[in-house]
């Protein structure tokens, strides 16, 4: 029947409806996703009938993916069907975003950060604006009140991208102008506050110093017991022709809060940590409550274990308040001993670990106030009990019980206490089976031998977020972003036996379409691309992503690298991750200042006191280091070091990942270096050198090396037989080829406390490669770091090293003397081994050990050395304060075959009495330091006391005086004691 | 009264007129047949929607098909406040209609609009519709009512001194208005108590509304549907 009051109307489009569709096509013809791609999302076929709700769910489909903008469907006739053109309009996403023209601060990474452009998101024009006045509005806020702001907005389409460049114009700085204070009776004036406040009129308004400034005029109230102050800092008015802004600052310095502790004595600072109320001068239950508390367990930590502590608050006007704690401390006990009972599935030692409660004694400590008389009250041992129970049950025994009880006797007024924990670990819920569901794209064989909850190991509901936790790992790793994780278990008739079943959603993988890296400028392409762990059309993972980022930034040559997704909340099969970089600059300078304070001998021709004096040298450094050369993220960097000991000159190119390999790299020095280092003479050295180096696993690198130096000896400087010193100062070439071995197995090369660490370095010395002497040399070392209990360490090192001379034997390479016997003369004194000092052997001064020349008592080097040390590290206070008992022994030995284990130096009487000294024995020395653990390594100190120190003949007088008989020769020995100062660990 | 803005939700008929066809909507090329009228975050409303959307209104309340400019724009901020809602709705599956709500409010209606004997087949024919479509349609808006009520009503009380408020002010007013006498507080308290619910109500979600409004980019592509300025 009709309807009557309604006139009937043409659906949109309904000209074309029910034809069949004859084509289907795109423009632009250019897509963002594959023919195939753009079939599977329209769901619209050539052939069919044409639909409207499928045509509008086509068009739903495109735009939900992000890649689009605006869609329109445009239709025509076609051989009596229907041809479709789908009109579209990309979308773009944010790219590259910089800042040029920062006028520092704020900086141009700070203005970027600013804009909240959010690499990958979706970009619009409104976004845009928004930064823009964001921009304004921080450069304003640090005092740029006439900046001009531009952007350029590049656009990459076939990434679907917007590169972004802000240019900053930020004008002058405006200048602090007048100050008004605000509100009646200001506590204080305006000169008050400029000079608390640090703001003089002038001075450049910078937005970091008002803070820093209000900091300052809190502090100032609060040492009057204004506790909650506040300060108001506003720049309402700018006047452009003075450049000057007016600051108008409102303070409140709040009522007086007077915090009075009774009962026990609290030192200030301690009030200020243990009692918000002092600190923020609110005055509420739960910030009271909350100071009572801290006072507890600090009392506690005291060995005041049932310590009580009240609050009240005495007084409250508007004014002043007084708030009084009341403390009860109690008898002081000592909790000796806790007796853990019944544990065999877990080991005492696991079960302490989760205990709150600790026994008394020189142990670890928390925090540098530690429980020295041990930690204890009623409630951390009920958490402890809950804790062990929560452990066992977690693995399985769902039976278990754990009671505790406590004993005291008294000794003296102190209560000795013990804490018996007894455990009855019940029978464990044991899996029988597991079985797993969905597991489609990962077998389950694959990692059910992780599993932790695996037939016959425990059932616990912790086993089990275990294993989600890896498996939907696995599978985000995978690109499976949507993959869920459901579980349920089944009694079987074993009522300690269950079956598990895992049940996975795995969802469809999302797909990495391609990696889009922006912000290279001079770097080349090609070293970043062979950075990316990333590969197209493969599952998107989240670990290739941030391996591919932990690439680039291992490059070294960019400051910033930001990873994402482009289009991250359109519904797409695959998606393009964007690789932000941003290069850091290629050229630093550094300038440094310093001293250096040194046990060195006097660099003149005086031969007195050959151990040498603490000579103190002001110190200059500069370093020049260019990045990223040839765009190839190579280094070049030229180092100085200018001071009365040394003046030292290095340049250096390093080629790290030659041949593209990660495995590889080349490194060029060139060395400029005069030192007095040792203190018999001072050396000239010029050298180059070419090195490889190969890292043949994570633990394991070899260097192979050529090194070719010039050494020169400053005849004037050399403090030996003067009949020698023509003889010892000729210049020497050394040309040698080298290799080193290293294997490096500790958890912390900075302060190891596990693991192992060796190394052998072979050398040879020869003509064939333009070396004057020729001789082998080898050192080896052997490092070991054995952790006692939970942060004590035994480290021990042993070296040994030795220089073979050949050929050339007419020099008097065989050494007839069977005592204190000399260096081979065919090693240049400048290549024969030093020892003695903070490093090595702390028996002795720095570089003292080993032979000395026979006239003036100088070490004159060796052509071995054995050196071994063992060392207990140890907390002493606090986390960062550690101790260490150390023993050396060792020496520089004249020749490899005078190595010996003797521990008395062997002396014979020549004529007139005169004594000769053999210094081919080993020194030992047992000693005590401290280390203060910093970001950097710890800070060292060492005193060592030498058990048996080498004497030696020495000369008082100048080398003249020894030429012309006159002077005295005199008996002299290292001193016993010898105290070093450093940085890092011995070894 | 002011209509309460679920009151519109369910009512969305006797808010508009029937779409005509919109050769403005799709610019001025008649061979375009579908594409986004305006975008609501990630989502697109259609020009077919906006078509769809005054048939089903016109066909559940008898209204013409042929619409006005500002009809249209009418049409597109409720199907735009609908795709805002969706955010909230998504994350509640009770709240979807099961088949054989759908099916009795369908009857229902059928019975209230073709209760003379008027045949819904042609009606649907007439305005170019499916059943399906219908179903689709009263299923949102069965969820659209939940949604109001367990979101927005629970815990909603009036107050006496409201319902004497809205009796004095309103109520009595707009009797006397109409030529009645006003009915005794004592008979109509029930009704205002409910009728204020519902205003507190349409309140709450249109709060929300502009909470996800100012989350969200909505951006509105065809010109003409674009708000005069």
């Amino acid at each position: 029947m009709a309807l009557a009051g309604l006139s009937g109307t043409a659906v949109l489009g309904s000209d074309y409806f029910g034809a069949p569709v004859a084509a289907i096509e795109y423009a632009p013809a250019a897509q963002p996703f594959s023919a195939a791609a753009l079939d599977k999302l329209i769901q619209v076929e050539v052939g069919e009938t044409l639909d409207a709700a499928k045509l509008r769910a086509a068009i739903e489909a495109l735009f939900e993916t992000g890649r689009y903008a605006d869609i329109q469907v445009d239709a025509r006739r076609e051989n009596d069907g229907v041809a479709l053109t789908f009109l579209t309009k990309p979308s773009w996403f944010i790219g590259d975003v910089r800042v040029v023209g920062a006028p520092l601060p704020p900086s141009e990474s700070q203005l970027a950060n600013a804009t909240d452009l959010k690499l990958g998101e979706p970009f619009t024009p409104e976004k845009l604006g928004l930064a823009e006045q964001a921009v304004r509005r921080l450069l304003a806020e640090s005092g740029f009140r006439r900046p001009t702001v531009t952007s350029a907005v590049v656009r990459d389409a076939g990434a679907q991208q917007v590169n972004i460049t802000f240019t900053v114009n930020p004008g002058l700085r405006a200048r602090i102008g007048a100050l008004l204070v605000a509100g009646e009776n200001p506590p204080l004036s305006e000169e008050q506050i400029r000079a608390i406040g640090g703001w003089r009129e002038g001075a450049a308004y910078r937005h970091d110093r008002i803070p820093q400034g209000i900091s300052r005029i809190k502090e100032h109230f609060r040492k009057q017991n204004h506790r909650r102050v506040n300060v108001y800092v506003q720049t309402p008015e700018y006047d452009p022709v003075e450049n000057r802004l007016t600051m108008v600052v409102r303070i409140d310095p709040g009522p007086k809060i007077f915090v009075r502790v009774e009962g026990a004595k609290l030192a200030a600072d301690k009030m200020r940590r243990y009692l918000p109320v002092v600190e923020e001068g609110i005055i509420d239950d739960d910030l009271l409550a909350e100071g009572r508390n801290n006072l507890i367990d600090f009392f506690q930590s005291k060995g005041y274990f049932g310590v009580e502590v009240d609050f009240e608050v005495e007084r409250s006007t508007e004014d002043e308040s007084v708030v009084v704690y009341t403390i009860r401390r109690g008898k002081r006990q000592r909790l000796e001993r806790i007796e853990i009972g019944g544990n065999s599935f877990f080991d005492t030692q696991t079960i302490r670990e989760r205990m709150g409660v600790e026994e008394a004694g020189f142990q670890p400590l928390r925090g540098a106030l530690g429980p020295r008389r041990g930690r204890f009250n009623r409630s951390l041992l009920a958490n402890d009990l809950a804790a062990i129970e929560n452990l066992y049950v977690a693995n399985g025994f769902h039976d278990v019980k754990v009671t505790g009880r406590v004993a005291e006797r008294s000794v003296g007024e102190t209560g000795h206490l013990t804490v018996f924990i007894e455990i009855d670990e019940g029978l464990p819920t044991i899996v029988d089976g597991l079985a797993t569901a969905g597991l489609e794209n990962f077998s389950g064989s694959e990692l059910l031998y992780e599993f932790a909850s695996a037939p016959g190991q425990a059932y616990s509901a912790a086993n089990i977020a275990t294993d989600r936790d890896l498996i939907l790992a696995e599978y985000y790793n995978a690109g499976y972003q949507n993959a869920a994780f459901d579980w349920r278990v089944e009694p079987t008739d074993d009522a300690y036996r269950v079956t598990v079943y895992y049940e996975i959603d795995e969802g469809e993988p999302i797909l990495l379409r391609k990696p889009i890296v922006t912000g290279v400028q001079r770097t080349r392409p090609e070293i970043v691309e062979r950075r990316i762990a990333l590969v197209a059309d493969t599952p998107l993972s989240q670990t290739e992503m941030f391996e591919t980022q932990r690439n680039l930034y291992d490059l070294g040559i960019f400051s910033k690298v930001d990873v994402a997704l482009q289009n991250p909340g359109g519904a797409e099969d695959a998606k393009n991750v964007l690789l932000q970089v941003e290069e850091a600059r290629r050229w630093a300078v550094g300038f440094g200042g310093g001293a250096e304070f040194a046990r060195i001998g006097r660099n003149t021709a005086e031969l007195t006191n050959p151990v040498g004096n603490a000579v103190f040298s002001p110190r200059a450094t500069l370093e020049l280091t260019r990045l990223n050369m040839l765009g190839k993220a190579h280094m070049m960097s030229f180092r100085t070091r200018f001071s009365a000991l040394q003046q030292r000159g290095l340049f250096t190119y390093q080629a790290p990942r030659w041949f593209d390999s990660d495995r590889w790299a080349l490194t060029l020095s060139g060395l400029f270096d005069t030192s007095r280092n040792v203190n018999t003479f001072t050396g000239r050295r010029i050298e180059g050198a070419l090195q490889f180096t190969q890292q043949l696993n994570r633990a394991t690198t070899v260097l192979y090396r050529y090194a070719y130096r010039r050494t020169a000896i400053d005849e004037n400087t050399l403090h030996i037989e003067p009949l020698l010193v023509p003889l010892i100062s000729q210049p020497v070439r050394v040309g040698l080829l080298s290799a080193t071995y290293i294997q490096d197995r500790r958890d912390n090369p900075v302060d190891s406390t596990k693991g192992i660490y060796n190394t052998l370095d072979l050398s040879l010395a020869s003509g064939l490669w333009g070396s004057q002497p020729d001789f082998f040399r080898a050192l080896v070392q052997n490092s070991t770091y054995h952790r006692i209990g939970r942060r004590s360490v035994v480290a021990r090192t042993v070296q040994l090293g030795m220089n073979l001379p050949w050929a050339d034997h007419s020099v008097g390479g065989a050494d007839a003397r069977t005592f204190a016997a000399r260096p081979d003369p065919r090693i240049p004194i400048s290549e024969r081994y030093f020892a003695g000092g903070a490093n090595s052997h702390r028996g002795f001064p720095f570089n003292q050990a080993g032979p000395r020349d026979p006239a003036t008592g100088f070490p004159i080097g060796g052509g071995s050395q054995f050196l071994n040390s063992v060392e207990l590290r140890f907390p002493l206070l606090g986390v960062n304060i550690g101790g260490v008992l150390f023993h050396d022994a060792g020496n520089v030995y004249s020749r490899p075959g005078r190595i010996s284990l003797r521990g008395a130096q062997g002396v014979r009487v020549v004529e007139n009495g005169v004594k000769e000294f053999d210094f081919d024995y080993m020194v030992h020395a047992v000693g005590f330091g401290i280390r203060y653990r910093t970001p950097i390594g710890p800070v060292r100190m060492d005193l060592a006391y030498s058990v048996n120190p080498p004497r030696f003949v020495g000369f008082d007088g100048t080398r003249a005086e020894l030429l012309g008989g006159a002077g005295e020769f005199r008996e002299q020995r290292i001193n016993a004691l010898q105290f070093h100062f450093s940085l890092g660990q011995t070894f | 009264m002011r209509r309460g803005f679920s009151s519109r939700l369910q009512r969305w008929g006797r808010l508009a007129a029937i779409a005509a066809m919109l050769p403005a909507a799709v610019g001025l090329r008649a061979e375009i047949i579908d594409g986004i009228a305006a975008t609501v975050g990630a989502q697109a409303v259609t020009h077919s929607e906006i078509d769809r959307e005054f048939r089903l209104v016109g066909l559940f309340n008898a209204t013409a098909a042929d619409a006005s400019a500002a009809d249209r724009r009418a049409a597109l901020q409720r199907l735009i406040e609908r795709r805002l809602l969706r955010q909230d709705l998504d994350q509640a599956n009770f709240l979807v209609a099961a088949p054989l709500e759908v099916e009795k409010r369908l009857q229902q209606l059928q019975a209230m609009r073709f209760a003379a004997g008027m045949d819904f087949p042609a009606a649907l024919r007439h305005y170019g519709l499916t059943a399906q479509e219908c179903r689709d349609f009263l299923a949102e808006q069965i969820g659209f009512e939940r949604y109001v009520a367990f979101r927005f009503k629970t815990g909603l009380d009036a107050s006496e001194e409201e319902i004497e408020a809205y009796y004095e002010t309103v109520y009595a007013p707009q009797q006397r208005r109409l030529g009645g006498a006003p009915a005794p507080p004592a008979e109509v308290s029930e009704r205002i108590g409910r009728i204020l619910i519902e205003l507190q109500a349409d309140r709450l979600l249109e709060e929300r509304v502009r909470e996800l409004r100012a989350l969200t980019r909505v951006e509105i592509l065809a010109p003409e549907l674009r708000e005069p300025r």
